[in-house]
Order: C-alpha cells, then sequence, then structure tokens
C-alpha cells in the first residue's frame, strides 16, 4: 500500500522534473549550447590516481648520468653520456661496476637480482633496465 | 675449507656492500669506512690464485656476521634525555645463551632485547 504510493507519487514527480528543464533548452539559444554540453561533460570526468606515473626514458638517463658524475672513480667526467660503457668509455673496473649498480639501486628503489645486475654494463643497459621495471621511481 | 666455487668474487663483493647497506643503515661516516674497507681487502687479492675461493668464502662470512649480528644503537637526537633504542631489523640473529644450544632450529623470540 505504502509503496505503490511511493511508486505512483515518483512516478507523478518524474515527467514534471523532465519537463522543467525543456521550455529552457527549447528558449536557449544556439550560442548557449555548447558551453552547456561542455559543462555536462566536464562534471562527469573522473581521475584515476591509481594510474602508475612511470619514468621517462631522459629523466632515467639524467639521474644515472648524474650517479656518475658524482662517482670519484670516473677519470673523465665529460665523457659520460646516454651510451657509455663502464669498463671500455669510463674506466672502471669490476668492482667499480657493482658499486654503480648498488648505486643505481639505492638510486630507484628498486633490488636487482644478481644475474641482471651481472649484465648491466653500460648506461644504456642501466636505463633499459630501470625502463622495464615498474616498481623503481 | 669447503668453498662455493659457483660464487663469483663480483656477487661476493655485492652481497658485502648490501650487508654494509642493512647493517650501517643511517650511519653514513661508518658505512663509508666499511666498503673502502672492503674495497681494500677485494683490492689486495686481485689477482686469481690458488686461496681466491677461500678469500670469497671469507667476504661473504663477513657480509653474513654483518648482516645477522650487528645491532646499531639508536637515539632521538632532538631530546636530550632520550634513550638508546636498538634497531632490531628481521635479519638480526634472535636467540640468547640458551637457546643456541639447542642448534639447527630457529628460536622465535618476540620480545626486542632492549625492552
Amino acid at each position: 500500500m505504502f509503496r505503490s504510493a511511493v511508486v505512483r507519487s515518483l512516478r507523478t514527480s518524474l515527467p514534471r522534473a523532465v519537463r522543467t528543464p525543456a521550455p529552457f533548452q527549447i528558449r536557449s539559444s544556439a550560442a548557449v549550447r555548447p558551453s552547456q554540453f561542455a559543462a555536462r561533460l566536464a562534471f562527469p570526468a573522473v581521475r584515476c590516481y591509481s594510474a602508475p606515473a612511470g619514468l621517462a626514458k631522459d629523466e632515467v638517463e639524467g639521474r644515472i648520468v648524474n650517479l656518475l658524475k658524482n662517482f670519484d672513480k670516473v677519470n673523465d667526467a665529460s665523457a659520460i653520456t646516454g651510451s657509455s660503457h663502464f669498463s671500455n668509455d669510463l674506466g672502471l673496473d669490476s668492482l667499480d661496476t657493482v658499486e654503480v649498480v648498488m648505486a643505481i639501486e639505492e638510486e630507484f628503489s628498486i633490488e636487482i637480482p644478481d644475474k641482471e645486475a651481472d649484465a648491466i654494463h653500460s648506461v644504456n643497459q642501466a636505463v633499459e633496465y630501470i625502463l622495464s621495471q615498474p616498481d623503481a621511481h | 675449507m669447503a668453498a662455493a666455487p659457483t660464487l663469483s668474487a663480483r656477487s661476493a663483493y655485492r652481497q658485502l656492500l648490501r650487508a654494509t647497506r642493512i647493517a650501517f643503515q643511517d650511519d653514513v661516516r661508518v658505512l663509508i669506512a666499511a666498503r673502502q674497507e672492503a674495497r681494500r681487502n677485494f683490492d689486495q687479492n686481485h689477482r686469481v690464485g690458488i686461496d681466491t675461493p677461500m678469500h670469497i668464502n671469507h667476504a661473504i662470512e663477513v657480509a653474513t656476521i654483518l648482516r645477522h649480528n650487528i645491532v646499531q644503537g639508536v637515539k632521538d637526537g632532538q631530546k636530550e634525555d632520550s634513550k638508546w633504542e636498538l634497531r632490531i631489523h628481521d635479519d638480526i640473529e634472535r636467540g640468547d645463551n640458551d637457546s643456541v644450544k639447542i642448534g639447527g632450529k630457529s628460536v622465535k623470540i618476540d620480545k626486542a632485547c632492549g625492552s
């Protein structure tokens, strides 16, 4: 009994709600309409904060190059580029390479397993590895 | 001495650096000193010889000790009368003089040593 009354009242109120903006829309000029449309579109826009930001390649490369510039065993700081090889171009030995890879780990707060860490011999390879890691930041 | 031949010097060095990072966290002076000492010892034996596996093993043992048997004392610098607190991390070996005699079993102690 009560429910049917509610449904009836809803049914009667519904057309009224629809009807009220209708004359306004008809009366409104063509110039007003686009702004209304835009406002309606903007409202349901939802921002997704959960999406991973990701790292740009330039940023990763810049951070690694900076890190190498601060590394005192590099004999020629101007030789550091995005494609430098640790031992061939920068004159680092294998232990220095381990230290550089450890420093990269600390910089991007990740842990590189032994197997992958042994395969990193140049700035290029390091950048590629960091970009392939979703946890790196 | 039985040494694991598969483990390379690089891997041992990496383990050692990781151990220093855990053992001397936030203590830059000691951390740098430890890393320099590690580097010095590795440089001393850079030539591959018959005792290389032994040296590598030694490095790994040092790393294990650093990781499991060193506890840092931390004091809140702001307060004059604050207590020293032990920073017990997950890798610290737990147990006391009685429980080490059990041998081979992992001993679980809920209470931190300081309290």
